[in-house]
């Protein structure tokens, strides 16, 4: 079949662009965002202190710093926890123990030590999710961040502090607010974390791989929030580069998206394939013969009638190459 | 759009943003110098003694891990930091199949070193068998039985042919492993640049189960060898001043298979026919290299702006290894015709574009916009097979046979598949204090393909999304969104179908015309500071509206609910629970014999069932339509309680996980309208076909239950115990032991890779140390 150059309007995205920039450049003037009510934790963790929470102010001009030790006369908890973690430590220059310590994230103190009631810090757990965001950005926007504005969780109004605790981190490793990546992940994306229990998985709940080995959650160039490749398939052949050809006979499904046949996050069936063979392979192959054949339970391995296309492994136990094949009768991936 | 102006445009995106001159923003806070910062050494390990007891499919217990009996080393620690270095090791299941070793070596600000050794098994089985014997090393791999047993086999008659393998097979491990090493660098020269550098070799050996095939009903289950390495490089830098970001960066990965090709006996004939060989040979995995750069700029601007312009190329090469010949078979080497080359010369271009711009212009307004572009360009020369050698048997005619069974135009060739797909999305959020944040989006997706059926498909997606998020008792997050992707169908493309033989109203559901909607809805409650309860409920539909044969239709439903709680201090409680449901409907036509009289697609198309149905014409009478739901349902619960600090010393911790998998995949029969697409209103007295009998039910579970416990001793040292309990049960049609109570049957003979189910029972005594 000859191939035919889709069209996508040049000018339709060149318009969108450009009236983006306009917006930006106009000097459309924002209010200060008013802080919000406390907002809800995705994950609930320990409280670091039994303090009443103050009434938010937004800190004054006039507020000096007054250094870490006397955040820690009160907070002492707090500060413990922030003591364990890489943020403390000092002779990195890009940390807030490089600068003003606490103060550095949570604002001058001074005025919150004379009255610690209703002068207040900022206090991240009830502040809005962007003004969070914005705070940790100031020095988490290189490598692994660049890409968090817009991306989906940002998108969404999630906070940093939704998944990491900057105090009382469950797991040292990215400060994370749970034992477990996949527990932290499983807080909203709950069927993914549960298909890591089926026969055919990756090894994650062995602890070889984790949700953040193909995702990089705080945002990519690749579609899914997959952290390598511009593609599915690009991705899953950094690993199972057995798989990324190119052949000489290749098989439409494997080019152009793994997922197609294979569920990554886990499934009941062989090879983690989305459904039993042959029945998976006959969504795309109806013809005569055996292709279009009711294998039914007549020709299981323990029926009347047993045929080797839906017992064992089904039909890749002759079309083999089902990936690609370089032999040059390989057409259909059984030599 | 052409190419090259795809190209320019890219061109000019990442110009205008480079172009485009930043104002400095002040760096960071200003600083005080550092406290000096005496050296300090902590670590752990947790190490001891442990016990296994595993009934049943003790690999499938094990599968990517070692759980064997004796001392083991886990959690390993070192760190130590002094004034200028932050140094960091440590080491999980030493000496054990899965032992992973890491360490770095961080001057903070400067430059960081690491290293990994990771090791990941993977235990397929441990009673597998078989009669061949491989030649260990070689290329290709050549796996033999010897003559005398062939000749057994051969001679046997099927019902002895068990017989004569048990008694001659040996039994052997399925298993494999990846050993990984990687290293890597991030230097900054400067506060502004940081260069980062990862090197990584992997290497995979061992077996895995692969078919073979002498013809139609037979099948030859062997080892295939795994002789595997995998070399990657990617390096980056990355350049910060003020408002500008820019990074660069080249990845290299060269997979390198020792065994590219795999020659086996046939168990069932011991010398060559012209019908029948004794051998076949056929391939596996080629080398490649895949080789990519790639480009980015971003920049923040004003109103929480940032606009992100990225750019990669790349080269997918295989290593011009010469095609393998076309049969293994001596008796028909005369008749081989030549190959019009000898190489694969397998090559493919890939390019991606991803323009990003994302906004809050106003307090309440947030946008963004997103351009991408991925173009799979395969560059693999077609390939015109002059001759077709199916199974190392008698060559053939390389030639089609129509669906009607008349003779076909359609040329035996190689389709080398290509994409090229364009994605704009554009998303608009309106923020309220108040009323939570409503947000409405829209992504156009065009693909351009080669070689499929659909050369060309668009979708339209609109989505909708409304959250509550700055509630302290609540949170909500609703998603939805529909969407429809359509393709042109062509009656030239319909007629190509029927030429390969397949249905023309077939469509392959990747690229199917399809529509789409699913909801979400996520929230949580939060009555305490301490308690919490979550709860998800998620739901959607694909139906492949003009799919006549394939997928018809793909639904789910996923409801989830949790409840962390933090009673006291000392104790964490989990508990969560979801259930799954999944559903696909398709559709197909069984024919079983030859069509007489032979029909044209015109025929075809336009034919009329008779009264009664007629075998030959089964091609065209929906009387011959069977359709297959397959409906998956899964139940899982997870329930973790921490009591910590029980009398300051004494830490308990309980997990248990629940999963259970149960799938259906049931047949119907019958249809009088061409178009019907769910089975379900069927009238079963117009089959053509007998009643199917149903499949059984698939069935999995797994649960799996720990306990541990530790004791204080002191705050450096702590001894414990932990007990893992795992039951994993399964009734599995295809692969557990009912299923295949022997490995030869008639003219197949399996390895024995099965599901089989276990109990296992793991015991740890433990000491920790902390220093």
């Amino acid at each position: 079949m000859s191939r035919r150059v889709a069209q996508l309007p040049l000018w339709l995205w060149v318009v969108a662009l450009g009236c983006a920039w306009a917006i930006a450049f106009a000097g459309v003037q924002a209010r200060p965002v008013a802080p919000q009510q406390p907002a809800s934790p995705v994950k609930n963790a320990a409280p670091a202190t039994k303090s009443p929470a103050p009434a938010q102010q937004a800190p004054t001009s006039t507020a000096t710093y007054v250094g870490d030790s006397a955040c820690a006369t009160c907070h002492e908890a707090a500060a413990a926890g922030y003591n364990r973690t890489p943020h403390h430590r000092a002779v990195d220059p890009r940390t807030p123990a490089a600068a003003k310590s606490c103060e550095t994230c949570h604002g001058p103190a001074s005025e919150h030590i004379a009255d610690p009631v209703n002068k207040s810090l900022k206090k991240f757990k009830t502040l809005p999710a962007e003004q969070v965001n914005a705070t940790c950005t100031t020095c988490h926007n290189r490598g692994e961040h660049v890409l968090w504005d817009g991306s989906q969780h940002e998108s969404r109004g999630l906070a940093c502090t939704s998944c990491h605790s900057i105090h009382t981190p469950k797991l040292a490793t990215g400060q994370l607010k749970d034992t477990t990546q996949i527990q932290l992940c499983a807080t909203c994306h709950r069927d993914k974390a549960s298909k890591v229990d089926r026969s055919g998985h990756m090894p994650v709940r062995e602890g070889k791989m984790q949700c953040s080995t193909c995702h990089n959650v705080h945002g990519a160039t690749n579609v899914k929030l997959l952290r390598k490749g511009d593609s599915i398939a690009e991705l899953c052949t950094t690993c199972h580069a057995d798989k990324r050809g190119p052949y000489l006979w290749e098989h439409a499904p494997s080019r152009d998206g793994c997922v197609t046949c294979h569920d990554p996050h886990g499934s009941s069936n062989e090879r983690m394939l989305v459904a039993k063979q042959p029945i998976l392979c006959q969504r795309c192959h109806v013809a005569t013969r055996h292709p279009s054949t009711v294998y039914d339970a007549a020709t299981v391995g323990a029926g009347a009638n047993p045929s080797v296309r839906i017992y064992s492994r089904g039909c890749v136990e002759c079309h083999s190459a089902i990936h690609g094949s370089n032999h040059p009768s390989g057409q259909r991936f059984i030599r | 759009m052409t190419t090259a102006m795809q190209r320019i445009l890219a061109a000019f995106a990442t110009t205008f943003f480079l172009a485009v001159p930043a104002a400095g923003l002040a760096q960071g806070t200003p600083t005080t110098p550092p406290a000096p910062v005496p050296s300090v050494t902590v670590g752990g390990a947790d190490f001891g003694l442990r016990k296994t007891n595993a009934t049943g499919d003790a690999a499938r217990y094990e599968r990517y891990r070692d759980m064997g009996d004796g001392a083991y080393l886990n959690q390993f620690q070192l760190t130590r930091e002094n004034a200028n270095w932050f140094f960091d090791g440590g080491a999980n299941n030493v000496g054990r199949q899965d032992q992973r070793f890491f360490g770095s070596a961080t001057k903070p600000g400067r430059i960081r070193v690491w290293g990994m050794w990771n090791q990941i098994p993977m235990v397929m089985s441990v009673t597998t068998q078989t009669l061949f014997t491989e030649d260990i090393g070689g290329e290709p791999a050549v796996f033999t039985i010897p003559n005398g047993i062939q000749s057994q086999m051969q001679a046997a008659a099927p019902a002895a042919r068990p017989a004569v393998f048990e008694a001659n097979s040996l039994t052997f491990d399925t298993r494999s492993v990846r050993r990984i090493g990687i290293g890597g660098f991030e230097y900054l020269p400067s506060r502004d640049l940081t260069v980062r550098t990862t090197l990584s070799f992997t290497e995979r050996e061992g077996t895995l189960p692969y078919g073979g095939s002498f013809g139609h009903n037979s099948l030859v289950e062997m080892p295939a060898p795994i002789r595997q390495s995998l070399t990657d490089f990617d390096s980056s830098a990355e350049f910060v001043r003020g408002r500008w970001l820019f990074r660069g960066g080249v990845l290299g990965s060269w997979f390198q298979n020792a065994v590219s090709q795999v020659e086996f006996d046939n168990p069932f004939q011991a010398t060559d026919l012209t019908g029948t060989p004794s051998r076949g040979r056929l391939s596996v995995a080629p080398s490649n290299s895949f080789i990519s750069a790639n480009g980015m700029a971003s920049v923040r601007l004003a109103r929480r702006t940032r606009a992100t312009a990225y750019v990669s190329v790349g080269a997918l090469e295989d290593t011009g290894a010469a095609l393998m010949p076309q049969t293994i078979n001596a008796v028909n080497f005369p008749t081989i015709a030549p190959l019009p080359r000898s190489t694969v010369d397998g090559a493919a271009r890939t390019s991606g574009v991803n323009l990003t711009f994302t906004s809050r212009p106003a307090r309440q307004l947030d946008i963004s916009a997103r351009y991408r572009l991925y173009d799979y360009d395969n560059r693999t020369p077609v390939f015109v097979l002059p001759q077709r050698v199916s199974y190392d048997n008698t060559p053939g005619a390389a030639t089609y046979t129509a669906l009607g069974g008349v003779p076909s135009p359609a040329i035996v060739e190689t389709e080398p598949f290509g994409v090229k797909r364009h994605t704009l999305d554009a998303d608009v959020r309106f923020l309220s204090t108040r009323a939570g944040t409503a947000g409405v989006g829209f992504t156009r997706q065009v693909e351009d393909r080669a070689h499929r059926f659909f050369e060309s498909t668009a979708e339209n997606t609109v989505r909708l999304t409304y959250d509550v998020v700055g509630m302290s008792v609540f949170s909500v997050r609703t998603r939805y969104e529909h969407g429809g992707r359509r393709g042109d169908v062509t009656d030239a493309a319909q007629r190509a179908l029927f030429n390969i033989g397949e249905h023309p109203e077939v469509r392959q559901f990747d690229i199917a015309s399809r529509d789409r909607d699913r909801i979400t809805v996520l929230g949580t409650l939060t009555p305490f500071g301490s308690l919490s309860f979550s709860g998800s409920v998620a739901a959607g539909r694909d139906d492949y509206l003009e799919s006549t044969f394939g997928l018809r239709d793909n639904t789910h439903r996923v409801y989830t609910a949790g409840l962390d709680a933090v009673p006291r201090d000392n104790v964490n409680i989990g508990l969560s629970y979801d259930y799954e449901r999944y559903e696909a409907i398709m559709r197909s036509r069984s024919v079983s014999g030859a069509t007489s009289p032979t029909m044209t697609f015109e025929q075809y198309m336009a034919f009329v069932p008779p009264p009664t149905p007629v075998a030959g014409s089964a091609i065209a009478d929906p009387r011959y339509d069977w359709g297959n739901t397959g409906a998956e349902r899964v139940h899982s619960v997870i329930a973790n309680l921490e009591i910590l600090r029980i009398r300051e010393r004494l830490d308990l911790r309980f997990l248990y996980d629940f999963n259970r998998a149960h799938s259906l995949y049931s047949y119907s029969t019958g249809s009088n309208i061409p178009l019907r697409t769910l089975p379900e209103d069927i009238d079963p007295a117009q089959t053509a076909l007998p009643p199917p009998t149903q499949l059984p039910l698939v069935k999995q579970k797994l649960q799996r239950g720990t306990v541990d416990a530790v004791y204080s001793l002191t705050p450096r040292l702590g001894v414990g115990a932990s007990f893992w309990y795992e039951e994993y049960r399964v009734s599995d049609y295809t692969l557990d032991e009912d299923a295949n109570p022997e490995l030869v049957r008639g003219s197949a003979v399996l390895l024995g890779y099965m599901y089989r189910p276990y109990t296992a029972r793991t015991l740890w005594a433990r000491i920790i140390v902390n220093w």
